[in-house]
């Protein structure tokens, strides 16, 4: 088997962020998708029970729940606009919770782990309607390590599901 | 803004590039843009007809030199520019007396003031206060550049004037941040009852209105404490630093001066051929009103970013990341010097996390599951290091590193990936310590207000500030006695800021 060529990680890399930040963003955005925040996050399973390593704002949150439950309750609304993204491939062959069997190298790129850093501005509105903001709007920094979803990369992989999935996430405001 | 005309004010190389939208279609309308008589002395080196023009500008330019000169006290270091009107020297020339160039005459003075300083820093030393008081003014709009000029004036008498509403001082809605006393009386608008208050929302930094003190600057920084918390939902904890041997930190000690000092050496220490480097401009960063310094140009940058919201094309995708540290010498060595903050004197100019991942490609071979490693996100600042530039470059930045045991033959740890991203320069948030406001104190976290508890009790043990007892905690695994053994060998080297105000060390 032919390996992973250059071009086709670049492609497939650039690809997933920024379908990731045109998705993982919106859901933030909209307190109406807010319960969907969690499908982004890789789920430990008993073959694989490595957990999504997450810090927000220097805070560790323990679990994607945790992150969905912060902003379902801590945040009324909130406006998160990205200005730059860039990727890089960090394993082209990422292996973790694998069976022996699939440890061997792809070409098409579904196997990449990959590094995403979003720098954007965020405006937090506040709970009172009377509150005259200054809303200058705030700066942040993010950066995620993306790695393969198995669940939909399998040959009896359901439709729709998300490729990606958060493996770590790490938010700061900045301004 | 004048009907439909927008003047902005450009650096050259800029006012090229602003001219190519010439004729250029917008919103229905065709723009045509002109470059205006430049006021910066370049304007003098080109151009046949520009002697008799300069030589009335150079008169004209003396004489507001000498009434700036007459009119400046020194050891006040205020600038008098009251009654103008009165003014023998400025009535010749036709300030204020209703004829077509009175809106002329104090933008020209305001250049010419400009044009006496070096720098923002030796303007900003000289002059700290202004009147333009008894000036018959009704609003700010014929002496608005006045806040272009002396954008951070902190006294401004504006007293015996015309001004019967707060709307008369908009056009200075959002300038002045470092602004703390301003003097009213004389206009009508003395009488509005809701005027202190609005002119305290408006200047962030204002304590005395009409020679009453109002607000303290301790009163003003718990202020902003608690409007930058509540602005922020999760709230802004010291950095996340979970490192492994401290490869993180030995990694970060080593790479900030080697990066401003040795680039070459740096890749030789940490980069192989397999180390993956890239750059991103976020060119629309939120800023800071109360900062708002030039942003310097971006041009040696932006050939080489990578910000993948208008990088579509895979070719430039591709190109523009930069494998291996033949590849990155490249570009480094194309890019400015550098000149970051020395981390262990300006701690409070980082936030540095780190925490370790798993599948890493083992460079060895070996394991087929890939090799543990660190990732480091660094947000901070730094300067370029340009010997003809007249002012500072200080931009920010953040940058995320990917470490991992280095292959047999090259260096023990790699740098398996190298992300720069960079904005205006803006200051760092900083992590908020909840005790100085009462609002953020109602976190429901037991972990974080124990954490809190203890940070207090090391502020009194110490002196230090609640930032540095936090960082000094954070970095001895919140065990106070270890934490005050830490502060005790390191107290000669902490930084005066360490310590709260009035602490003997």
């Amino acid at each position: 088997m032919a390996d992973l060529s250059e071009d086709t990680a670049v492609k497939v890399a650039t690809d997933a962020a920024q379908n990731f930040v045109d998705t993982f963003y919106p859901t933030l955005n909209n307190q109406k998708a807010r319960g969907n925040i969690t499908s982004f996050y890789l789920k430990p399973t008993l073959a694989s029970p490595q957990r999504p390593d997450i810090t927000l704002n220097g805070n560790v949150v323990s679990d994607p729940s945790e992150v969905q439950k912060i902003f379902e309750t801590q945040i009324p609304k909130a406006q998160y606009e990205v200005q730059s993204f860039d990727c890089q491939v960090i394993n082209p062959n990422y292996n973790v919770g694998l069976d022996d069997a699939a440890l061997g190298p792809e070409k098409d790129g579904k196997k990449m782990s990959i590094v995403v850093m979003v720098s954007g501005g965020v405006k937090y509105a506040k709970g009172g309607a009377d509150e005259e903001t200054r809303d200058e709007g705030r700066g942040f920094t993010e950066t995620f390590v993306l790695v393969p979803n198995q669940e939909a990369h399998g040959p009896k992989a359901p439709r729709g599901l998300k490729k990606w999935l958060i493996q770590s996430q790490n938010f700061r405001l900045v301004l | 803004m004048k009907g439909d005309s927008v003047i902005i004010t450009a650096s050259s190389e800029d006012i090229a590039q602003i001219q190519k939208l010439d004729k250029f279609s917008f919103a229905g309308s065709v723009l045509s843009i002109q470059a205006c008589d430049p006021p910066s002395p370049q304007a003098k080196e080109s151009g046949e007809k520009e002697p008799t023009v300069s030589q009335a500008a150079q008169e004209a330019k003396d004489r507001f030199r000498a009434i700036l000169a007459a009119r400046y006290d020194a050891n006040l270091k205020l600038l008098n520019l009251s009654a103008l009107a009165l003014d023998a020297g400025l009535r010749q020339m036709g300030v204020f007396d209703g004829s077509t160039t009175t809106s002329k005459v104090f933008p020209a003075m305001m250049v010419v003031c400009d044009s006496l300083f070096k720098s923002p820093q030796e303007k900003r030393d000289a002059i700290v206060s202004v009147s333009l008081a008894d000036n018959e003014l009704a609003d700010v709009s014929a002496v608005t550049t006045l806040a272009q000029t002396f954008p951070d004036l902190k006294n401004l008498d504006l007293s015996g004037n015309k001004f019967t509403d707060i709307k008369n001082l908009n056009a200075w809605r959002w300038k002045f941040r470092h602004l703390e006393n301003l003097v009213l009386t004389g206009n009508p608008i003395e009488s509005q009852p809701t005027l202190k208050d609005e002119l305290l929302r408006r200047y962030p930094n204002l304590q005395i209105v009409n020679g009453v003190t109002l607000r303290s600057p301790e009163e003003i920084a718990a202020a902003k404490a608690i409007a930058e918390a509540t602005q922020s939902p999760i709230p802004i904890a010291g950095p996340d630093f979970r490192d492994v041997s401290q490869v993180g930190e030995n990694f970060i000690r080593q790479f900030l001066p080697l990066y401003d000092n040795d680039r070459s050496a740096l890749l030789g220490t940490f980069y192989d051929s397999q180390s993956v480097y890239s750059l991103s401009l976020n060119l629309t960063s939120p800023r800071s009103h109360e900062h708002s310094v030039p942003i310097a140009p971006w041009t040696s940058y932006i050939k080489y970013s990578r910000n993948l919201t208008k990088l579509t094309h895979l070719g430039a995708r591709m190109s523009r990341q930069h494998k291996g540290s033949q590849a990155i010498q490249q570009v480094w060595s194309a890019l400015p010097p550098s000149r970051h903050p020395e981390l262990e004197s300006h701690a409070d100019k980082y936030l540095i996390e780190c925490h370790p991942i798993p599948g890493l490609t083992d460079p060895s071979g070996q394991s087929a599951r890939g090799v543990d490693g660190l990732i480091i996100t660094m947000h901070g600042e730094f300067e370029d290091q340009i010997e003809t530039a007249t002012e500072k470059s200080l931009r920010s930045f953040s940058r995320t590193f990917i470490l991992g045991p280095g292959a047999p033959g090259g260096p023990p740890i790699r740098v398996v990936s190298d992300m720069l991203t960079l904005r205006a320069w803006a200051p760092l948030a900083l992590p908020q310590i909840s005790s100085i406001s009462p609002e953020t104190q109602s976190t429901n976290d037991p972990e974080q207000q124990k954490r809190e508890a203890i940070t207090m009790q090391l502020v009194e043990k110490t002196g230090m500030t609640p930032y540095y007892a936090n960082l000094c905690l954070t970095e001895t695994g919140w065990d106070i006695e270890q934490a005050f053994i830490a502060f005790t060998a390191n107290k000669d080297k902490l930084p005066a800021d360490a310590f709260m105000p009035g602490v003997a060390r």
